[in-house]
């Protein structure tokens, strides 16, 4: 009868993938970390790092004293382009809306002028 | 935080200046880890930050304010890396070779819980961006794999094959087995 086992090479791919929980491990490979020391000592180890990786997280980083006033700056040079944006939106809206106007009222005019020619 | 949330959503100006008083460390801390240089993360920070403020509007309150606010950090950061690299053109590879040069590197100090984190520090840093990004982002910030994979424009199947990657590299480099300690000194 032949016995399957996993070998050190397989179950090490599956000890980093299982560090994280992202993955569970199958019959083989527990079979396998059952007697093979090394492959044991680098399960503990991947815990270890694991545990390292989150007190890694919690430890302070220097902090940029600068740094909060130049986010708010920032959003706030954002702010002031999009309402100089706005601004030349509007003002450009009001000159097409004189613009048209002033060329309807040329064109009535006009009207005028060659009615009032044809009736005199 | 969830009211002042609630209010920045809602345009009010200050509500979103206290959040960014109350997060700004933390999202710096990410984009130090991210990027391995503090001028980088001070420009994806404030990337990041003016990004959450155009859209804060649409964050629907489905994961934590934190959470979506590291997604757009690793976004922003991503984006960085990659305009960095191309100016560069000194792209590390997930392949390249690495070269321990740390003077004061010891093993015999692994023993030690502050040396052990003072190693891998600087063995995250020294990581090549590809897969310093997810192994940052899964297994210190906790972000799921589609996250992941979404923000650094990535298949999950790839973000979870350089996270395996990297933490393999990780624990070598760090914590290695007998005999894996000369690797390290090519």
């Amino acid at each position: 009868m032949i016995v399957e086992r996993a070998d050190c090479r397989a179950v090490s791919d599956a000890l980093a993938a299982a560090a994280g929980s992202d993955r569970a491990f199958g019959p083989l490979e527990l079979d396998h970390l059952t007697t093979c020391l090394r492959c044991r000592a680098e399960q503990a180890r991947y815990r270890r790092l694991m545990e390292a990786m989150q007190a890694l997280r919690e430890a302070p980083v220097e902090e940029d004293s600068r740094l909060e006033s130049q986010i708010l700056t920032t959003i706030d040079l954002h702010g002031r382009l999009l309402a100089r944006r706005a601004r030349a939106g509007v003002v450009a809206a009001v000159g097409g809306i004189a613009a048209g106007a002033a060329a309807t009222a040329g064109f009535i005019a006009a009207r005028h002028r060659r009615a009032a020619r044809l009736l005199s | 935080m969830v009211s002042l949330v609630e209010r920045a959503k809602s345009g009010d100006r200050e509500a979103f200046d206290r959040l960014v008083r109350i997060t700004h460390s933390d999202a710096y801390a990410l984009a130090l880890r991210l990027t391995g240089s503090t001028e980088d993360a001070r420009d994806v920070v404030q990337e990041a930050y003016l990004r959450a403020y155009r859209s804060v509007g649409r964050f629907r309150g489905e994961a934590l304010f934190s959470t979506w606010l590291y997604r757009i950090v690793a976004n922003c950061a991503a984006t960085h890396i990659g305009r960095r690299q191309l100016h560069r053109h000194d792209h590390l590879g997930a392949h390249d070779d690495f070269i321990d040069t740390r003077p004061d590197y010891d093993p015999t100090l692994l023993g030690d819980v502050a040396a052990l984190r003072l190693n891998l520090d600087a063995a995250i840093r020294d990581l090549p961006p590809r897969l310093r990004s997810v192994v940052v982002l899964r297994d210190m910030y906790d972000l799921p794999h589609e996250a992941i994979a979404k923000e650094l424009g990535i298949s999950v199947t790839a973000a979870k094959v350089r996270l395996h990657r990297a933490r393999r590299r990780l624990r070598e480099q760090v914590l290695p087995l007998p005999g894996e300690e000369h690797d390290h000194d090519r």
